[in-house]
């Protein structure tokens, strides 16, 4: 290309950048003086869009996933993630994406296709849109035999994170602009592509059949480097100019200000909540209780807490962080689950090289039912709980496969992997000790922005480890009536006489102790494995400060015979197709405070892996038969039976008079089902 | 006029100019040079491969690799002759990192000027991405304003039968007996029989008694897909009950309130989605003719025959 050519195509594609700039400020604003017109109207919420033909003002449950990566969070992209936002919503609706490995033009050699669209799903590319390092791998490099490169071309992640703090804990790098400025309007291209990708996906239309959310992911970590990892999602389209990273806002607290400044409080309808994840590898710095210096949280920060962190991933492609499990000690075999073993990401790659190093997980370690308890505690110091936190699960693709969840066929999400179809597979195509995620479960009376974002405000949401079990939790007094479970007006009953998951207790001073009712339906959509059980977890703490814990069967089989069979993954036994149970505390005490949760249990199933070292015809008592690549598949380690399972957003109670008041001033007061519920 | 035009400064300025010109067209296309793979580039390429593919690359397959490998050098190459890396801030940031990883001293400036001197910029991955990305896209940008005729969208939509796809919708009711427990089979069709209908004298669903415009797909998820199949090929006239129909959960009497048929949306209703699909293509398309040219303008041609 001549010289000239190029200088003035370059200077033409500038002035069109610019052009094109404008035209789209015109646009949105054009936009917003149409959405005042339309706000007015009760029926959408505030929205513009077309009033849904499947509304249940009983509520109805939308599954979906809220913690998605594509080809613009860069650790994905590295791992050859090709999806693009857009792609990413398609697939969560029903179509078939490409999945690495690539050929060199550009076709993908495996594919995948979800068994059923999800409801709703959210992108959440990390809002560092690039930072990996990738100069220790050019061996003409100066730093390449440097002790960091060393450690990167062993443990890219460890790297990957001692890189990222030290370059983000300095000032923020020249050449910015005053304040950086510069640099961030670098970052506006895919920003904007995401929230572009977001509207075009959400379905405005009648049939109200899929719902997107503009969000993304603060990327952040603690001084020793463990995870303090929050996904940002923001209601409606009205959203920050830029998304606030880790660079920007180096603490969690100074995230919570950044957020109250540039949307609460900016005027432009902008409603945000933020969702931590992984606290199972924070080493306990997740849900901090000291301030950024130091100081114990005031009453202030409680407040803002909990205004903005209203839930936790419970359970993720990087295992779950209900409760820590103790082989020796703990009561509940059940916190076996998915657990990592490890304590946070530097001691995974620390592991790989130097295994007796590596930490195990802790029992402080950041588990939440540890935390609700912290809760409950800072809330007898304060008169505000700032970990009041609902459940939700999700996936953490970074295939950019949102709902990809099944144990069968499971791909993968970290990108490394194997083909499918005549080549023969090199080994287990992810990490022994992750898993394919879960999905968040929202009862709301639509499937809109607004009715799924208000369902995830008042915490009634739950988590599931991937099948779509439907499941109801109502708590109260006495008057939930005795035969609840038989009733068909159940779900009415429940909230006529109590409030649902996620919400607080109101008991009059007259009342016994509280009562709580769950019902479960198994997912029938994809094996139709029964359940097993369902369990109300109750954590307290006392007026003495003493922290108890407690685990009860409410319904099912506490001793079912139901199992799988290792060498051909069929079950065996019988389950409930519906289960339902009420229960009332007999070791209440009303000067405690307590949070209660209930858990439903499939029968056991396959694990993944197990799957997979089946299908790969392992057998561990024949050493011939294990190929390079499944060693892991006769591993210690390996845990080849899981019980699928959900979880559902507590049920709190305070003997604290004036809380609910205190509640209701922070604009946090769980509402019970709106006037148009009652039957 | 005429003395100027016979000035020697005048004709000093204007061979100067050319020369200037000739010189730095001369300058450029001496740097539009590619670097042919080295054997052992070639095999670190094919290891990459292997270890995602899980098996060695074909001959085929590797030429092809290697082309991929010298457009990127190319385009890399091409998109610093345009001096797009020291405009967009996204590179000089992530050069600043690099500097501040290697632990060069100075200012702003200092940093970048020493990591460029190393050859930073094109070993690191990140740049080199960014650099292909804003090329793709002033790429995509000279397509901005063209709109595709009505011919080139019909095609589209033939070419495409499932976009603009409707599902059918179904707004149902139904009774519910539980097959845990005695006689479900039997008690539905008596109460069918009797026609009493009344879901309160059923056993309880959780999901409820009312079903208003289900597509086949969310039936399935709540019902289980035997019951989704029978409801949906049912031919019982609307407001009719029957059944009873099997579930995952037992027996079920229904009632269709609402049939909405399957169908396709019309053309015109969906030329945001087909004018989408034509940008993309046209933007494919207008990339691989500009990688192509810029192949000829480069002087060592070593891709390989496919």
């Amino acid at each position: 290309m001549p010289i000239f050519a190029s200088l003035e195509i370059a200077v033409f594609m500038r002035v069109c950048l610019l052009l094109v700039g404008v035209f789209g400020v015109v646009l949105a604003q054009a936009e917003d003086s149409s959405s005042v017109k339309i706000s007015g109207s009760d029926l959408n919420r505030g929205e513009v869009r077309q009033p849904c033909l499947n509304r249940d003002p009983q509520r109805q449950v939308f599954f979906g996933d809220t913690h998605v990566h594509t080809k613009y969070s860069l650790d994905a992209g590295t791992q050859g993630t090709r999806t693009s936002p857009a792609d990413a919503y398609r697939f969560a609706r029903g179509a078939e994406i490409g999945v690495q490995p690539w050929t060199a033009d550009g076709k993908a050699l495996r594919h995948l296709r979800l068994d059923r669209p999800l409801d709703f799903a959210v992108v959440t590319d990390h809002a560092e849109l690039f930072g990996e390092v990738e100069i220790c791998q050019v061996p003409s490099f100066e730093a390449y035999s440097s002790w960091q490169c060393k450690i990167y071309r062993e443990a890219p992640r460890l790297a990957f994170f001692l890189f990222n703090t030290q370059s983000s804990r300095g000032k923020r790098l020249g050449m910015c602009g005053e304040n950086g400025d510069l640099c961030r309007d670098a970052g506006l291209r895919p920003w904007q592509e995401i929230q572009q990708a977001a509207e075009d996906a959400y379905d405005r239309s009648e049939n109200c059949e899929f719902t997107s959310f503009v969000a993304y992911e603060w990327t952040g970590a603690s001084a020793n480097l463990a995870n303090l990892h929050r996904n940002i999602l923001f209601k409606n389209k009205q959203v920050p100019a830029l998304p606030l990273s880790f660079v920007d806002t180096p603490s969690a607290p100074l995230l919570w200000d950044a957020l109250d400044r540039e949307c609460v409080n900016a005027g432009t309808g902008c409603e945000v909540l933020v969702i931590p994840h992984n606290s199972n590898l924070s080493d306990g710095y997740m849900f901090s209780l000291a301030r950024d210096d130091g100081k114990p949280i005031s009453v202030a920060d409680a407040k803002q807490r909990a205004r903005l962190e209203r839930l936790v991933e419970v359970m993720q492609h990087k295992g779950s962080s209900e409760c820590y499990y103790d082989p020796l000690n703990s009561a509940d075999e059940l916190c076996a689950f998915e657990q990592l073993p490890y304590s946070s990401f530097s001691d995974k790659f620390i592991g790989k090289i130097l295994p007796f190093v590596s930490k195990a997980p802790q029992p402080n370690g950041g588990f939440i039912r540890d935390v609700l308890r912290d809760g409950l505690e800072q809330e007898q110091r304060l008169g505000v709980n700032p970990f009041k936190l609902g459940f939700i699960a999700s996936s953490d693709t970074h295939i950019g496969a949102p709902g990809a969840v099944a144990e069968k066929g499971f791909l993968g999400h970290g990108g490394a992997g194997v083909p499918v179809g005549d080549t023969v597979p090199e080994g287990l195509p992810d990490d022994l000790e992750f898993n394919p995620g879960g999905l968040a479960a929202v009862w709301a009376e639509e499937n809109s922005r607004s009715s799924l974002f208000e369902a995830m405000q008042r915490r009634e949401t739950y988590g599931t480890s991937g099948p779509r079990i439907s499941l109801r939790f109502f708590g109260g007094d006495a008057s939930l009536p005795d035969d609840i479970c038989e009733r068909s007006d159940y779900v009415a009953q429940g909230y006529d006489h109590g409030v649902a998951m996620g919400g607080d207790l109101l008991l009059d001073e007259t009342a016994e102790a509280p009562v709580f009712t769950v019902f479960a339906k198994m997912d029938a959509g994809r094996t139709g494995t029964p359940l097993q059980r369902i369990q109300i977890i109750k954590g307290s703490v006392g007026k003495e400060g003493q922290r108890d814990e407690v685990v009860i069967d409410i319904a099912g089989d506490t001793d079912s015979s139901a199992g799988v069979d290792l060498q051909s993954c069929e079950t065996q036994g019988s389950g409930h197709p519906q289960l339902c149970g009420r229960w009332q505390d007999p070791q209440f005490d009303p000067t405690e405070n307590a949070y209660y949760y209930a858990r439903v249990l499939e029968n056991p199933t396959c694990r993944w892996s197990q799957q997979i070292c089946i299908a790969a015809k392992i057998d561990c008592e024949n050493p011939d038969t294990i190929k390079p690549g499944y060693e892991q598949c006769c591993s210690a380690a390996h845990r080849p039976v899981i019980q699928e399972r959900a979880w559902s957003s507590p049920i709190w109670y305070s003997p604290s008079e004036d809380m609910s008041e205190e509640v209701t001033k922070a604009g946090v007061k769980n509402e019970n089902v709106t006037a148009e519920a009652q039957p | 006029m005429r003395q100027l035009v016979r000035s020697r400064l005048l004709h000093f300025i204007i061979i100067g100019f050319v020369l200037y010109v000739v010189n730095g067209h001369v300058e450029r296309q001496n740097q539009r040079v590619l670097t042919c793979l080295t054997p052992s580039q070639r095999t670190v390429l094919a290891a990459d491969w292997a270890q995602v593919a899980g098996r060695a690359p074909s001959a085929n397959e590797l030429s092809q690799l290697v082309n991929v490998a010298l457009d990127e050098q190319m385009l890399v190459r091409e998109a610093m002759l345009q001096g797009l890396h020291k405009s967009d801030q996204v590179i000089i940031q992530r050069l600043l990192r690099d500097a501040d990883f290697l632990g060069i001293k100075g200012d702003s400036q200092d940093k970048i000027d020493a990591v460029l001197a190393m050859d930073v910029a094109a070993g690191d991955e990140v740049v080199r991405r960014r650099l292909i990305q804003l090329m793709q896209h002033e790429s995509a940008l000279n397509l901005q304003g063209l709109s595709p005729s009505n011919e080139e969208l019909d095609t589209i939509y033939t070419q495409r039968p499932d976009l603009g796809m409707v599902p059918l919708r179904l707004s149902f009711e139904h009774v519910y007996f539980d097959s845990s427990r005695s006689n479900a089979r039997v008690r539905a069709e008596q109460m069918l029989r009797e026609n009493t209908q009344d879901s309160r004298r059923g056993d309880v669903f959780l999901d409820g008694n009312h079903f208003s415009n289900l597509n086949r797909v969310a039936i399935t998820s709540k019902f289980g897909e035997d019951f989704s199949l029978a409801l949906a090929s049912s031919a019982t006239p609307i407001g009719s009950w029957f059944g009873p129909l099997q579930s995952a959960y037992g027996f079920h009497l229904v009632r269709i309130n609402n049939r909405n048929k399957a169908y396709r949306l019309p053309l015109n209703e969906l030329v945001p989605e087909l004018e989408e699909i034509w940008r993309r293509e046209r933007q494919a398309q207008a990339w691989n003719v500009y990688v192509e040219e810029l192949r000829d303008n480069y002087k060592v041609d070593c891709h390989a025959k496919i």
